[in-house]
């Protein structure tokens, strides 16, 4: 029995760190039809840069939070503009040319975290240590502040979208910018908007999830594939779609590992791109989106 | 033909891949005796520009940009090497056992992901790559997990590969080789059929382009050349090690594809070699070497994103002054249709209580016409009536719910586009549907050629160039020469399409369907934003190839061109028919006024 709870325990922590960095995706996806490999290096930095505020230069958790969001905020925007320099409303960038244009920002951003902080893997600060018991596993107390920051930010992003004008003016510009901007949306801030939203949902992400994942300069390809992978499996009309799937996919793979024979690096890297592969396949939309 | 006369020949039809191959070999020549670049990086920009080659022919030929080529890559590397240490078979043996395993695995993974939409196809085999190389991590039994396998020896053929000039040749035979294969695939039929593909992929196989097996059996062969760049990088460096094939592996062939210019194939010997270069530049400096190429791709993706080779011919093209065309004009070149029909009584196409459903609306409810042979039949009706869905369905884009289209006896409800094409009947569309990435002499030729049937045997015969394949290419290129000369284009042969205005891309559009000789040319609003000049060029044209025995249907909103034009007129309004007879008929008919004015 502990054991079983065990394996839920890490299935949870295994999704919520899915379901956190999918949804820093949805919402530039949600605006901007841009499949945003740079969302990875958002994390990546929110990550590091936290540890070096923390640890370092020893200011407050809290101080460091807004600081960092901040910080991100801007390092999303920047992005945008980049990533959109050649664009207007009526000639969207082409996906692979969005694919391909995140990437290189991927690979650059990465760089850069290995000239500041180097090629070794470190542990990111806590919100809280130590851990508690439950039915017989242990759970430690970050794992509780990942659930909770997940659905947190997930049903703030729904209140977003659906109730003010600007969530809504992002939702018209994912379905026709062009119309959208002829009404009156001024699509680059919408996408500047959605772009620095991602950032600071992907640096929150980061923060929370570097104390279990730890953090080197090229998780940033890890953090942007697993945040894929819930995004799809969830489901691409819905913020509580990547909530739902990366839950999902971490619990089906750490219930794996219940199986005898099986062993957990296999598992780590196989299990997920099967997943992304036979959701591809079958239910291209998500498990939540309806078949348009 | 003499010995100069070929070479001449060759020489004047490849300039591009004989002026690529000779200036590389003469810049790198010095470099290499000024050991500024060293034998290690000559033989690896072989490997891997047969890589990048494979990667190019999808990407810059078809436009799908594929990310599991770094597992092809390994199974190459893989097979050689397990075959080996695990059987002592061959390392040649290993690499034709490797390219038999990647054309399985490419023909699945093809299979499930050329259905997806671009940025999923990159996800779908960026997966698969991933999933390649965890395997290969851990599967020590097989593999020999992390710590790699070794003690891999080198080929035999004739002689023995041992140094580094033998087996630099041996490597750079291979790449010349596919390099010519894919060279003239890239400029045959194929090459133009991909990159309408690439453009326009409904287009593509309303005009005859088996477009699922073409970009299967592409992703297959392209699959195959990462394969066996990864046999030769297993042969050459003795040993394999999953970190050659990660994704910083993959990242740098992407590199050297879009450095060295995607869709030009010879921008591969460039981005190869420079990218081979770079560690020497950095030495030890790893960290430098990492921030370096973060930068260095922004670069090329935001500045530069069609490489040096593609801004080299961007150059060449602006300064080449534009080729004036000799006065010959060449014959009409409407063929006679009605000796290629059958003599029955039967109409052409019949049209059958036809229905299609989007979704809970009705668009189409029931409708039946036909078209007789060499007739011309007007399609109209008010806004939304359902004329463009019914044209797709006879087209083959939309399958209809319910009732039947026949050309003939032949049920075409059932038929994919391109198969409906190859029947006889073209289209035209209401916005028109030119191939972008093709000029438009080349647009008509896709026409001209029936599409492509995408089948292996085909792209071998392109890519070897037999001489069957050169004569019908003449023939084409001819042919188009004089529908252009029918149309008074001929002076925007080698133009884009970009750079010509609207009402001529329509006429373009219409002389492409028209090449491919349909018995039935469906045309959906050919004159709609033309003006009057045009429309007349247009009825012209059309009333030519009436003359020739071509049968048409014709959807206009320009009442006055339906009425001068068509012999018979088919009213629609809501998905059905109301009304269908002689113009004089239609315009007296109580139930079109009401539909028309409301």
């Amino acid at each position: 029995m502990p054991e079983f709870t065990q394996v839920i325990v890490a299935g949870l922590s295994q999704g919520a760190i899915y379901a956190l960095l999918g949804l820093g995706f949805s919402i530039v996806f949600l605006a901007t039809r841009i499949l945003n490999l740079a969302q990875g290096s958002f994390a990546l930095w929110g990550g590091f840069v936290f540890l070096s505020m923390v640890a370092g230069a020893k200011i407050p958790l809290a101080i460091s939070f807004v600081i960092m969001l901040i910080l991100s905020a801007a390092l999303g925007a920047l992005t945008q503009l980049i990533v959109s320099l050649r664009s207007k409303p009526w000639r969207p960038i082409s996906p692979d040319m969005a694919v391909l244009s995140t990437l290189a920002l991927l690979v650059f951003f990465e760089g850069a975290a290995f000239m500041i902080w180097g090629p070794d893997p470190q542990r990111g600060p806590a919100l809280e240590n130590g851990v508690f018991r439950l039915f017989g596993a242990i759970v430690p107390w970050q794992l509780v502040w990942m659930i909770v920051g997940a659905l947190i930010i997930a049903t703030g992003l729904q209140v977003f979208l659906r109730s003010t004008w600007s969530g809504r003016a992002m939702r018209a510009c994912a379905q026709n910018p062009m119309m959208s901007s002829l009404l009156g949306i001024n699509v680059r801030r919408i996408g500047v908007l959605a772009f620095a939203l991602g950032a600071m949902i992907g640096a929150t992400a980061g923060i929370l999830v570097s104390p279990i994942t730890w953090l080197d300069y090229q998780s940033g390809g890890t953090f942007a594939l697993n945040g894929i992978l819930a995004y799809l499996i969830g489901g691409e009309e819905d913020v509580a779609g990547p909530v739902v799937g990366g839950f999902l996919l971490g619990i089906v793979q750490s219930a794996l590992l219940l199986l005898p024979g099986t062993s957990g690096g296999l598992l780590e890297q196989v299990v997920p791109m099967l997943a992304l592969i036979i959701m591809l396949v079958f239910r291209p939309q998500g498990l939540l989106a309806r078949r348009i | 033909m003499t010995l100069s006369q070929a070479v001449a020949y060759l020489a004047r039809r490849n300039a591009r891949f004989f002026f690529a191959l000779l200036a590389y070999a003469f810049a790198i020549t010095p470099l290499y005796f000024l050991r500024v670049v060293h034998s290690d990086v000559i033989v690896t920009s072989a490997i891997f520009f047969v890589v990048v080659l494979g990667l190019d022919l999808l990407y810059g030929c078809a436009g799908m940009l594929s990310f599991g080529h770094i597992g092809f890559f390994a199974v190459g590397a893989y097979s050689v090497a397990v075959l080996f240490t695990r059987f002592a078979i061959s390392p040649l043996l290993g690499a034709l056992a490797g390219t038999l395993i990647t054309i399985a695995l490419s023909y699945a993974l093809g299979r499930v992901c050329l259905r997806l939409a671009p940025s999923y196809f990159m996800l779908g085999t960026l997966a698969f790559g991933i999933m390649t190389h965890s395997a290969i991590t851990v599967w020590y039994s097989v593999t020999g997990g992390d710590g790699g396998l070794g003690g891999i020896p080198r080929p035999i053929i004739g002689c023995s590969l041992d140094t580094d000039l033998t087996f630099g040749a041996f490597a750079a035979a291979c790449a010349i080789v596919l390099f010519w294969l894919t060279y003239s695939l890239s400029r045959s039929r194929i090459g133009r059929a991909l990159r309408a593909i690439r453009g326009d992929a409904v287009a593509a196989s309303c005009l005859g382009i088996h477009v699922d097996r073409l970009k299967t059996n592409t992703f297959v062969i392209s699959a195959c050349y990462a394969s066996f760049g990864g046999s030769l990088f297993a042969m050459y460096n003795g040993a394999v090690h999953p970190d050659s094939f990660s994704l910083g592996t993959l990242l740098d062939l992407l590199l050297m594809m879009f450095f060295g210019g995607e869709g030009t194939l010879w921008g591969g010997l460039l981005g190869t070699t420079i990218i081979r270069q770079l560690p020497d530049i950095f030495g030890g400096l790893h960290g430098g070497q990492v921030l370096f190429e973060g930068i260095f791709f922004c670069l090329v993706i935001f500045v530069l994103p069609r490489g040096i080779a593609g801004a080299v011919e961007d150059a060449v093209k602006r300064l080449a002054s534009p080729r004036t065309k000799a006065g010959v004009r060449a014959a009409s070149n409407i063929p006679p249709i009605a000796a290629r029909l059958q003599p029955e009584q039967a109409p052409l196409l019949q049209v059958e209580n036809v229905a299609r459903n989007f979704g809970g609306v009705r668009a189409i409810d029931g409708v039946s016409f036909a078209i007789h042979r060499g007739q011309i039949k007007g399609l109209i009706g008010p806004n939304g009536a359902g004329k463009s869905t019914l044209l797709n369905l006879i087209s083959g884009v939309l399958a209809p719910d319910d009732g039947c289209i026949l050309l003939y006896a032949t049920e075409l409800s059932r038929l994919r586009p391109d198969q409906i094409a190859k029947l006889g009947i073209q289209r035209t569309f209401q916005h028109e549907r030119l191939f972008p990435h093709l000029s438009i002499e080349e647009n008509i030729m896709v026409g001209e050629e029936h599409g492509a049937d995408g089948s292996l045997s085909e792209l071998l015969e392109c890519a070897l160039g037999s001489r069957r394949t050169l004569t019908a290419e003449r023939a084409a290129r001819a042919k188009t020469q004089a529908w252009l000369c029918d149309l008074q284009l001929e002076a925007y042969a080698g133009a884009t399409t970009e750079s010509v205005p609207q009402g001529l891309r329509k006429l373009v559009e219409l002389a492409r369907a028209c090449a491919a000789q349909p018995f039935l040319l469906l045309l959906d609003e050919s004159v709609a934003g033309l003006n009057d000049v045009e429309k007349q060029a247009v009825k012209g044209f059309i009333k030519k190839l009436h003359a020739a025995g071509l049968a048409f249907l014709i959807i206009e909103h320009d009442i006055d061109f339906v009425m001068e034009l068509c012999e018979e007129i088919c009213v629609i309004s809501f998905g059905r028919t109301i009304a269908d007879g002689p113009p004089a008929d239609i315009r007296k008919n109580d139930a079109v006024i009401a539909a028309y004015l409301g």
